[in-house]
């Protein structure tokens, strides 16, 4: 009897942290899309829609146990939205990879701003234009590491932007502590080219480094 | 913060959309964003090519409950630091290892006020 109270103490405890830990993260999501917006109506738009791009892959962490995620898994409900008008406008690829959760996630908020900004102005915003997001795993002498591509073609000539705007910051932020370089971002006049590189070491969860099939 | 250098700030933190927020209250602040990890494993593995002066620390990292032992590590070289975090009681009971504790989600104020620790403690 005692244990149970423990254990359920515990358990109130946890949850107690881990919904902290969620309304900070949309707190700072929230002031940081404020910063941003140039009107109420666009703050609405643009948080809303990184609010639900933030609770799918939680849904999909939590499904698969609430430490891991598979990568396919993320680009899959990330990119679900944008797929259901021409599915064949996004093609997507890779290795069957395990990530942790924070990189699970901090990836997922990635794909969706590049999603966001190819259907606003990029390659998704005509009807011909199309994505191509591949990902590879690259030994090198010391580790491996994983490197995700985002090319889109067919979209509006390309210029690089006055400013940088949420997604770009974020991306460079968020890729730059997390997986320890910023992403590469080229304005080809062809068409936004992303390349994403981490060593899989710091992306792995951290009691299964067997990462099914991510070491070569 | 006068003709003084500004402090430049690290964070140890493994969620980056907090990441993301505090990198840009720091500089509203005028301080120096002195890059971020986030795991302790990685801090002690790159510490020797960071720069910082003092330190931010989440008390859940990417490598476990380790920022307690972090904040005792950063404490051990010089550095002081703050925890941020949502587990008020383990930062309570790890109080010794750093100057001031900071609660999730952030209020700009809170972090203004707790930075002014680091502040006084670079002055003494």
């Amino acid at each position: 009897m005692r244990d149970h109270i423990e254990r359920e103490i515990a358990l109130r405890l946890e949850l107690n942290h881990r919904v902290k830990n969620i309304l900070a993260s949309v707190s700072s999501m929230f002031q940081m899309t404020l910063r941003g917006a140039q009107s109420v109506e666009q703050l609405a738009e643009d948080f809303s829609a990184r609010l639900i791009a933030l609770s799918k892959v939680h849904s999909v962490v939590f499904e698969s146990g609430g430490e891991a995620v598979s990568l396919k898994t993320v680009v899959d409900i990330t990119m679900s939205p944008y797929r259901r008008d021409g599915g064949s406008r996004v093609a997507a690829k890779g290795p069957d990879i395990t990530l942790s959760r924070d990189a699970g996630t901090t990836l997922a908020l990635c794909i969706h701003e590049l999603a966001t900004n190819a259907i606003k102005y990029g390659a998704l915003s005509l009807p011909d234009g199309r994505v191509d997001l591949d990902w590879r795993i690259v030994p090198t002498e010391d580790e491996a590491f994983l490197i995700i591509e985002w090319s889109e073609t067919g979209g509006p000539p390309v210029s690089p932007p006055s400013r940088s705007g949420y997604g770009t910051k974020y991306m460079r932020s968020a890729l730059g502590s997390l997986f320890g370089e910023p992403p590469s971002i080229v304005y080809d006049p062809s068409g936004l080219h992303c390349t994403i590189r981490g060593a899989l070491s710091r992306l792995s969860p951290p009691d299964r480094d067997d990462g099914k099939g991510a070491r070569p | 913060m006068t003709a003084r250098r500004p402090l430049r700030i690290f964070y140890l933190e493994d969620n980056s959309l907090i990441v993301f927020h505090v990198e840009a209250l720091l500089e509203d602040l005028g301080y120096v964003f002195a890059g971020s990890l986030s795991s302790f494993a990685d801090l002690k593995r790159n510490f020797a090519q960071l720069q910082m002066d003092a330190a931010l620390i989440d008390i859940d990292l990417a490598d476990g409950r380790t920022g307690p032992d972090a904040a005792t590590w950063l404490q051990q070289r010089g550095i002081p630091s703050l925890f941020v975090t949502g587990r008020e009681l383990t930062a309570k009971a790890n109080a010794s290892a750093v100057l001031g504790i900071i609660r999730k989600p952030i209020e700009p104020e809170q972090l203004s006020s707790q930075l002014l620790l680091l502040e006084a403690a670079r002055r003494s």
